[in-house]
């Protein structure tokens, strides 16, 4: 499933692959950032990648989702 | 073994986090620390090649060298700058806009030239030469200044200050020269002191007073030192001195979009709001349109006479 998260502190491409990296690491199949707009975008399946923890993910990255 | 790299793109803590990141990853690196724009790293020779440092922050997305990074070269910026169309989207649009602009006044004065000017005798010897310098005078000054006002950014003293100054100069030259050539002295000094400085002074305000009284003082500069060029040179191969002085003045004006890009975009925040081409052109072409009408028709015409 698709779900787009909203994120707030990213303002750097660094800071894009930082949080793609991390779900990516941990079990979306597919991520993608926009510091610009302040969006996540994740494919994932709930089981293994759930939103809440997909939200945890991107705070421990050091950003507010 | 330490090694030091010097990463000159890294802007905020998440950069060094990735680049860190993507350190912890190998089998042989050991501590490593950021500063502004270089890591220092501790390595093992025998598992880690120097080499894979450089490319391990450069698969990052920044350069990296051992050496540190002094300025691009002209080179290099060519690259980048043919490379990265979107990046320099405004650039671009730049040389667009100066080609498409002077192609538009082309076909405008053609219109009126077989309108209202066709009959008249040596009319095209007079003026021809002239037109064509003035359009591409104004189309490249149109252009550089719309580029510059394209963007909404932070302007240092020392950058409004050349900012004002060039383009008021460029302006106050190229036409008063122009002017100079086909109208005398007394007209082409006034449109080029009045052109530059008005020029020179909306382009510096960015700065404050001092911009501001810059950019006059190089367009009354300029706007009067254009018609002294052309009106002493007159009898004395103008018409071969002309493509050098004009060629040189596009340059000067291209080497300035390139400093405004360079000194006010790259790498700061900025907020991009360029003019629309039917803004630009419309406003060049009415600046343009009285402009001529003062050229053919100003005191020394040969329509009046």
């Amino acid at each position: 499933m698709k779900t787009k998260i909203i994120v707030k502190g990213m303002h750097c491409k660094s800071c894009e692959m930082l949080v793609t990296e991390a779900l990516m690491e941990n079990g979306a199949t597919k991520a993608s950032a926009s510091f610009k707009q302040g969006v996540v975008e994740i494919e994932h399946d709930e089981k293994t990648l759930s939103v809440s923890k997909a939200k945890e993910i991107i705070r421990k990255e050091g950003y507010d989702a | 073994m330490k090694e030091k790299i010097f990463v000159p793109d890294m802007s905020c803590e998440s950069c060094s986090r990735l680049i860190g990141k993507r350190f912890k990853g190998i089998h042989g690196i050991g501590d490593f620390t950021f500063d502004d724009e270089s890591v220092v790293l501790d390595y093992d020779p025998a598992r880690v090649k120097k080499d894979m440092l450089i490319d391990t922050i450069k698969e990052a997305g920044f350069r990296a060298s051992f050496l540190p990074f002094e300025g691009k070269t002209f080179s290099e910026r060519w690259r980048d700058f043919n490379e990265n169309r979107k990046k320099y989207a405004i650039e671009w649009a730049v040389l667009k806009n100066t080609v498409l602009l002077f192609i538009m006044l082309y076909v405008i004065e053609a219109i009126a030239y077989f309108a209202f000017f066709f009959s008249i005798p040596d009319f095209m010897a007079r003026y021809g030469w002239w037109i064509f310098y003035f359009n591409v005078s104004i189309s490249t000054l149109a252009a550089a200044a719309w580029h510059y006002f394209a963007y909404k950014g932070k302007v240092t003293c020392m950058t409004g200050m050349m900012v004002g100054m060039t383009i008021g100069m460029q302006a106050g030259m190229m036409l008063g020269a122009v002017f100079g050539a086909t109208n005398g002295f007394f007209v082409g000094s006034m449109v080029g002191m009045l052109i530059g400085v008005g020029v020179g002074a909306l382009a510096g305000q960015g700065c404050g007073v001092m911009g501001w009284m810059q950019g006059m003082m190089a367009g009354l500069m300029g706007g009067t030192m254009g018609p002294m060029i052309s009106v002493m040179m007159f009898s004395d191969h103008l018409l071969v001195f002309m493509p050098f002085y004009i060629i040189i003045n596009v340059l000067i004006l291209w080497g300035f979009s390139y400093m405004v890009y360079e000194e006010i975009v790259e790498g700061k925040e900025v907020v991009r709001k360029p003019l629309d081409f039917t803004g630009l052109a419309s406003l060049t072409t009415l600046i343009g349109a009285v402009l001529l009408i003062i050229m053919v028709y100003g005191p020394k015409s040969i329509l009046l006479g």
